[in-house]
C-alpha cells in the first residue's frame, strides 16, 4: 500500500513533488499503515481473489475445448430352441468382447489415427510414438462401457454399451465414433449370425464441449487469489527481515530434510516419501522461525499463541510419527468367473454355481495348510519377525482375518456384459512386491484350483463349465495404505490444542494462585514428576532381576474324516476327554518333571513336594487352551498348549513331552477301544466261555486322574488313569475330582460338526472345515495299527510343533516401569499433599 | 469539523509539528485519521494561504509551524463554530 501511495504521489505536479515529495516519503515510511486492520485483510484478500478469478477465467480461455460424442448399440442375442438363455446370452457377450478385442487393437486405432480424413493427434505424433498414443486413447479418450440393459417388453432385456471418444475437435470426435460403430457392425457379419448388434443412438455431434469447466477454473482461481491476497497482507505487516528470517529457516528445514532423505535411501526408497518428508522439514524449519522470531513484547493472547504452538508441535510430531511407522501397500487382482460358451445343446450341466465355487476354492486356498506353505515359502518369507514371536496359528488366523481380502468386485467396460461373476483377491503387507506375489500367488491357486475341480466333473472346457479368467492381474502398489500422514498430523493438530489448552489454563490457574499465594507452598508437580521418575527407575532396574521366561507352543487338532456321523464325532470327543485326563494328570506330570534330562523346578522340588510343584506348573506355566472358531460358523477341535519357563530349551522340551504324550495316549485309547470291540464280537459270537474266571478284564477302562487338578480348564468326572488299564476302576472322589480338567468348551467344541452347509459368500477369510495337508505338520493316527495314517477314523494332527521361544514373554519391564511410574506419581502427590498441610514454622 | 485544513491547524495550535505527529494529534483528538494524501493536500494548501510555515529541520521529516496569521483564523473559524454550537445546543434543549 505503501508503494502504491508513492507511486500516486508522482502523479502529482512537479513543482508539488520538488517541495513535498521528500518530507511525504518520509511520512508515508513513517505511518502505520491502515491495512493491518481485519477489515483491510479482507479487503486486501477480496481484491487478490477477484485477480484470482478473473485470472482463473482469462487461462481456461487458453485451454483447449474438448467434445465428446456419443453412440449406444444394443446387443441382441440370438435365441436357439432347446438351449438355455444363459447360454446364449454368454455367447454374444463372448463374441462382443472378442470385438472389442479386435477393434481396440493397436492395427485397428492406428489405422484411424492416421486416417487422412480424421487424422488425429496430429501435433502428438510429431513428438512421441505411436504406441504411446494408442495408449493414451485406449485409457483416456476412448471409452466402451456396458450401460443398463434395455427393456424389450415381456419381461426379456437386452444389454446395451455405449462408445465415446473425447477429443478437440467435435467433428473428428464424431467420425472416431461412427467408424468405431461401424466397425463393430461389419465384424457382426463375421459371427455368422451368432450375435446381432443393433445401432441405438448413431454419433453424437456435440455441442458444448466438456473441457474446460471454466466454473471450476475460476473458483480455483479465486481461492488461490484469497490465499495470497491474505498471506500477502500478513508479510507486509512484517518487517522484510522478519520474512527473510522465515523464509531461510523454512529453506533450510526442507534441506535438512532432503538431505537426510538422501543419507538414507533404504529408509526414503521413492520421490513420494521424501516430498513429503521435506514438506515436514519445511514445516518444522517455519514452526521452529516462528518460534524463535517470536515478539515478547506485541500484546496479544499469549494463551492463543500456546495454543497454536502446541498444535503446530503436535502435527509435527503427527508428521514424524507416521514416518516411523511401518508403510503398508494393498495389492489387487480382479477375477472373472464365466460359463464357457458355445456347444448348443450339449451344454454340460450347471451342478455348482459360481458364487459355490469360488467358496470351495476360498476354503481350501485360504486353509491353515496352504497359507502356511505360503507364510514359509523361502521366496515370500511372510511376517518374519511375527513368527519369531507368535505361533503359527495366531499368524494365518490374522492374516485370513487382516490381510487378505475376497470380495465382489464390478468389471469395466464390456468385460462385464453377459452372465460374469467376478471378484477381487487383495493382499495387504509391508513390502509392495511381497504383496504383488502373494496375489499373484493366490490368483494361480484360485486358476488351477478351478481347472482341478472342472477336471474331476470331467466337464474340462466344456460349453458350460465354468472358467476364471484374470480381468486385471496383480497390481505393483504404488502408494501405501496406511498409514495416513495427513490423518495423522490432524491427529497431532488435535492433542496438541488439546496440550496447549491444559497448558494455558494451568498457566493462567498458576497466575492466579501465584498472585494470591502468602507464602511458599511445595508444589505438586514438581514432587510428582521427580517421584514418577524414580519410581519408574526402580521399577526398570527392579524388573532386571526377574528372570526372563520363555513360553513354548504347540499346536494340535484333533481330525475327523469326512462324511463322519454325529454320534462318532461325540465318540472323539470323549476320547478328546479321555486324553486330556492321562496327558495332565499328576503321574504323567510328574513323570514329565523329573526326566533325567529336563530336571524342571530343580530349585522348587528342594523345599516342595512334588504335588506342590504340579499345582504350581499346572496354575501359573501350563496353559492348554482351544483355538478359536471358524468364522463359517463351525467349531474347531484344534488346541493349543504352551509351557512357560526361565529356560527356552526346556520350555520346547517339554512341550515336545506333552505332544508325545498326547500322541501316545491317542494311540492306547484306540487300542483299548479295537480290544473292547474284539471282546464284544468275540463274547456274541460264543467263543469266550461266560465263566467268571475267563471272563477277561474290561480293556477300554476310562482313565482317572490321580490327584486333583486345578488348571482352568473345566473337568469331567475322571474314573482312571493310565496306569490303571486293567484294573477295577477307581471310586469317583468328590473333592478329588471337583476341579474340571478341561475346558467344556474344548471338549464341546470337539462334539459338534461343523457347519457345512452355512452359506458363505466369497469374503472375507475363511477357515477350512476340513482336515488340511499341512507339509510341516506330522499326523498321528489315533486308530488300530491296521488303521493307522487312514483318515477312516479320527486322529491327532500336530499342526505346529513346539517352537523355540526367541523373545522372552516376561517380565513386561516397560509394564513394570509404566507401574513404578505411575505409584511414584501418586506417591509425590501424597507427600506434597502432606507437606502442605503440615504446620509451617513461625518466621523469627 | 471534518475540514483537514482546520484539523492541521487545530492541531499546530499548541506547538510545531511534522506531518506524522499532526496525524497522531489529530486522531487523538478528533478521531479522525487523516490519510497522507489528504494531509499533505491540507498542508499545502495552508502553506500556500501562509497559514502555517515550515520549520528549519535537518532530518527528512518537516516541521510546520502555524503563523499569526493562520492563528487569526482558526481563532475566526473557532468562534463561528462556537456561535453554532451554542445555538445549536440551545436549540436542542427542551421547552
Amino acid at each position: 500500500m505503501r508503494r502504491w501511495i508513492a507511486w500516486a504521489a508522482r502523479c502529482y505536479p512537479a513543482d508539488w513533488r520538488r517541495r513535498y515529495a521528500d518530507e511525504f516519503e518520509a511520512l508515508i515510511e513513517q505511518v502505520d499503515p491502515s491495512w493491518t486492520t481485519p477489515a483491510t485483510y479482507l479487503k486486501l484478500g477480496a481484491a487478490t481473489a477477484i485477480l484470482g478469478a478473473l485470472a482463473g477465467g482469462a487461462v481456461s480461455f487458453t485451454m483447449p475445448q474438448r467434445y465428446v460424442s456419443t453412440a449406444v448399440m444394443r446387443i441382441a442375442p440370438r435365441t436357439v430352441a432347446g438351449e438355455p438363455g444363459w447360454q446364449s446370452e454368454a455367447e454374444a457377450a463372448h463374441r462382443v468382447q472378442e470385438m472389442q478385442t479386435v477393434i481396440l487393437s493397436r492395427a485397428s486405432l492406428s489405422e484411424i489415427i492416421q486416417r487422412p480424413s480424421i487424422d488425429l493427434y496430429r501435433r502428438e505424433r510429431a513428438r512421441y510414438p505411436m504406441e504411446d498414443l494408442i495408449q493414451d486413447m485406449r485409457s483416456q479418450d476412448l471409452h466402451i462401457e456396458p450401460v443398463p440393459a434395455l427393456a424389450e417388453g415381456k419381461g426379456h432385456t437386452s444389454p446395451a454399451f455405449r462408445v465415446s471418444f473425447e477429443y478437440p475437435d467435435r467433428v473428428k470426435a464424431q467420425a472416431v465414433v461412427r467408424n468405431l460403430t461401424t466397425r463393430f457392425s461389419e465384424l457382426t457379419t463375421r459371427t455368422a449370425g451368432a450375435v446381432l448388434i443393433e445401432v441405438l443412438t448413431p454419433a453424437s455431434l456435440p455441442e458444448k464441449p466438456i473441457q474446460p469447466n471454466r466454473v471450476a477454473i475460476m473458483g480455483i482461481g479465486l481461492g488461490v487469489g484469497l490465499g495470497l491476497g491474505i498471506l500477502f497482507a500478513f508479510l507486509r505487516r512484517r518487517p522484510l527481515k522478519w520474512t527473510l528470517r522465515m523464509a531461510g529457516c523454512t529453506v533450510a528445514g526442507c534441506a535438512l530434510a532432503a538431505a537426510v532423505c538422501y543419507l538414507m535411501p533404504d529408509t526414503f526408497p521413492d520421490d513420494r516419501k521424501s516430498y513429503q518428508f521435506a514438506a515436514l522439514g519445511a514445516f518444522t524449519g517455519l514452526a521452529l522461525g516462528a518460534f524463535l522470531l517470536r515478539d515478547r513484547a506485541t500484546g496479544g493472547n499469549h494463551y492463543a499463541r500456546l495454543i497454536a504452538f502446541s498444535a503446530a508441535c503436535g502435527a509435527i510430531a503427527g508428521g514424524l510419527v507416521s514416518f516411523a511407522l511401518p508403510e503398508r501397500y494393498v495389492s489387487t487382482a480382479v477375477l472373472r468367473i464365466f460359463r464357457f460358451p458355445g456347444g448348443g445343446a450339449v451344454a454340460a450341466q450347471l451342478e455348482v454355481e459360481p458364487a459355490e465355487r469360488v467358496r470351495q476354492l476360498t476354503e481350501d486356498i485360504l486353509s491353515r495348510g496352504s497359507l502356511s506353505a505360503l507364510i514359509q515359502r523361502p521366496s515370500l518369507d511372510l511376517y518374519r519377525k511375527e513368527r519369531q514371536r507368535y505361533p503359527l496359528e495366531d499368524i494365518i488366523d490374522d492374516m485370513r482375518r487382516r490381510d487378505i481380502r475376497i470380495a465382489p468386485a464390478p468389471l469395466a467396460g464390456l468385460t462385464g456384459l453377459g452372465p460374469v461373476t467376478s471378484f477381487q483377491i487383495s493382499f495387504e503387507y509391508a513390502d509392495r512386491y511381497k504383496a504383488q506375489a502373494v496375489v499373484r500367488e493366490l490368483v494361480a491357486k484360485f486358476v488351477e484350483g478351478n481347472v482341478t475341480a472342472e477336471r474331476k466333473l470331467h466337464r474340462d472346457k466344456m460349453p458350460g463349465s465354468l472358467a476364471f479368467e484374470v480381468a486385471e492381474p496383480a497390481a505393483l502398489p504404488t502408494s501405501p495404505v496406511s498409514p495416513s500422514r495427513s490423518a495423522a498430523a490432524a491427529i497431532g493438530v488435535l492433542a496438541g490444542m488439546l496440550l496447549g489448552s491444559l497448558l494455558a489454563l494451568r498457566r493462567g490457574l498458576a497466575a492466579r494462585r501465584q498472585a494470591a499465594a502468602l507464602e511458599p507452598r511445595p508444589p505438586y508437580g514438581r514432587y510428582a514428576l521427580t517421584a514418577a521418575a524414580l519410581g519408574a527407575i526402580v521399577a526398570g532396574l527392579g524388573s532386571l532381576v526377574i528372570p526372563s521366561r520363555y513360553a513354548s507352543t504347540a499346536v494340535l487338532r484333533l481330525v475327523r474324516p469326512k462324511g463322519q456321523a454325529a454320534e462318532n464325532a461325540q465318540a472323539a470327543g470323549q476320547r478328546l476327554r479321555e486324553m486330556f485326563q492321562q496327558v495332565l494328570s499328576r503321574d504323567t506330570l510328574a513323570e514329565i518333571i523329573v526326566r533325567p534330562e529336563l530336571q524342571l523346578y530343580a530349585r522348587a522340588r528342594e523345599h516342595l513336594s512334588i504335588e506342590e510343584v504340579i499345582e504350581q506348573m499346572r496354575e501359573s506355566d501350563l496353559r492348554v487352551e482351544p483355538l478359536p472358531g471358524s468364522p463359517l460358523g463351525g467349531h474347531t477341535t484344534a488346541f493349543r498348549i504352551s509351557f512357560e519357563y526361565p529356560e527356552r530349551e526346556k520350555a520346547q522340551a517339554c512341550v515336545q513331552a506333552l505332544v508325545s504324550k498326547f500322541v501316545e495316549s491317542g494311540v492306547d485309547a484306540h487300542r483299548q477301544r479295537d480290544a473292547a470291540h474284539l471282546f464284544d464280537n468275540q463274547l456274541a459270537e460264543g467263543a469266550l466261555p461266560l465263566t467268571q474266571d475267563a471272563v477277561p478284564a474290561p480293556p477300554a477302562g476310562p482313565i482317572l486322574p490321580e490327584q486333583p487338578t486345578t488348571n482352568h480348564f473345566a473337568t469331567t468326572p475322571a474314573v482312571g488313569s493310565g496306569e490303571t488299564q486293567g484294573q477295577p476302576a477307581r471310586a469317583y472322589h468328590p473333592q478329588r475330582d471337583a476341579a474340571h480338567l478341561f475346558d467344556n468348551n474344548l471338549v464341546e467344541s470337539a462334539l459338534e460338526l461343523p457347519q457345512n452347509t452355512a452359506p458363505v459368500p466369497p469374503v472375507g477369510p475363511i477357515l477350512p472345515e476340513q482336515p488340511t495337508t499341512n507339509q510341516l505338520a506330522t499326523n498321528f493316527a489315533v486308530g488300530s495299527d491296521d488303521t493307522q495314517g487312514q483318515p477312516d477314523s479320527e486322529y491327532l494332527e500336530v499342526l505346529d510343533a513346539a517352537s523355540v521361544p526367541e523373545a522372552p514373554v516376561g517380565p513386561n519391564r516397560v509394564t513394570i516401569s509404566a507401574a513404578g511410574c505411575l505409584a511414584g506419581l501418586l506417591l509425590g502427590i501424597a507427600i506434597a499433599r502432606a507437606r502442605r498441610q503440615a504446620p509451617h514454622p513461625a518466621p523469627a | 469539523m471534518s475540514d483537514p485544513t482546520l484539523l492541521v491547524l487545530a492541531s499546530l495550535a499548541d506547538g510545531e509539528k511534522h506531518g506524522y505527529a499532526m496525524m497522531e494529534d489529530i486522531h487523538r483528538f478528533a478521531g479522525i485519521r487523516l490519510g497522507p494524501g489528504t494531509l499533505y493536500g491540507a498542508i499545502t494548501r495552508l502553506e500556500q494561504r501562509g497559514w502555517i510555515r515550515p520549520v528549519e529541520s535537518s532530518d527528512r521529516r518537516q516541521p510546520y509551524r502555524i503563523t499569526a496569521a493562520g492563528r487569526t483564523y482558526l481563532e475566526e473559524q473557532l468562534a463561528t463554530l462556537d456561535q453554532v454550537l451554542k445555538t445549536a445546543t440551545r436549540r436542542l434543549k427542551p421547552a
